[in-house]
């Protein structure tokens, strides 16, 4: 699967899209891997995810608002995946 | 007819302003001490506030202070210049104030700064003279959004050591066709 194909609101296609940034194969991205730290994301790779993940249908600029605005110093694949799930994912299943 | 596009200079997150007096201090102090300092134009120099106006404003076509919409703050500052009308090219330079910073504040800065002059300026290209020990910031959008076309090898001396010097350029379509999505999402709303 190819990580621009990768549906983001699966973790499996979340952690496609976090390793295309990463430029790492999915197996070796770990959850509890920061994203700077360990999985090297310079400045370009972080916007270029975010805006990836946030581009679909219902995501919307509230989620790219409260991404864009945060600082990323610590943040993990996991962290990152729970605030993506309870925002986006959890709109998309109401519908 | 078709509508007048004015390149915009506000985002959700960012927005460009210009250079006053007021800024001087704050910029001469910022970009002679502190994280700053070593690693952009000066490279630890300390000129006079005589000798930094004039490094700060020769040559320049635009030059923009990239503030927060959230609380004002300056987080960097982007400028174009050198132009160069007959071959279609400039000199691009960005300075993030806190180069640890993560947030994605400076990027989206550039964003719009890069949209902004090839909105107003019929150039082709934008060149960024960048020393080695500055490029692992943002090295992955390479092949994306830039390319390298330049590297003068052990060129500059920080650190105790000697670096390359890299010139990227920025090309216009591929800046069209890639980095328009980001402003987009930035500028929306």
């Amino acid at each position: 699967m190819r990580a621009h194909d990768s549906d983001p609101t699966t973790q499996e296609g979340f952690i496609a899209r976090v390793a295309d940034a990463a430029r790492l194969p999915p197996s070796e991205v770990d959850l509890d891997a920061r994203l700077i730290e360990d999985l090297g994301l310079d400045s370009i790779a972080l916007l270029e995810l975010i805006a990836s993940v946030v581009a679909i249908p219902l995501a919307g600029e509230p989620l790219f608002d409260e991404l864009a605005a945060q600082r990323w110093d610590e943040t993990t694949v996991r962290d990152f995946w729970r605030r993506y799930k309870k925002r986006v994912v959890v709109i998309m299943d109401a519908d | 007819m078709e509508r007048f596009a004015v390149p915009s200079l506000i985002g959700r997150h960012v927005y460009l302003r210009a250079v006053t007096p007021q800024d001087f201090g704050f910029l001469h102090a910022t970009e002679t001490s502190g994280e700053l300092g070593p690693r952009w134009r000066f490279r630890g120099a300390t000129p006079s506030p005589e000798q930094w106006s004039h490094s700060t404003w020769g040559n320049v076509l635009a030059q923009f202070l990239v503030a927060t919409t959230k609380d004002n703050s300056p987080v960097g500052m982007v400028a174009v210049h050198q132009a160069n009308f007959q071959d279609g090219h400039a000199q691009l330079s960005a300075a993030r104030f806190k180069p640890s910073d993560k947030t994605p504040s400076m990027m989206l800065g550039l964003a719009i700064f890069l949209q902004y002059v090839f909105g107003c300026w019929d150039l082709r290209k934008l060149y960024m003279e960048v020393p080695e020990y500055n490029y692992s910031q943002f090295s992955s959008g390479v092949g994306n959004f830039f390319e390298i076309e330049g590297r003068l090898r052990d060129h500059l001396y920080s650190g105790g050591r000697f670096w390359d010097q890299l010139t990227l350029a920025i090309y216009r379509d591929v800046w069209v066709d890639r980095g328009g999505a980001i402003v987009e999402l930035e500028t929306a709303g």
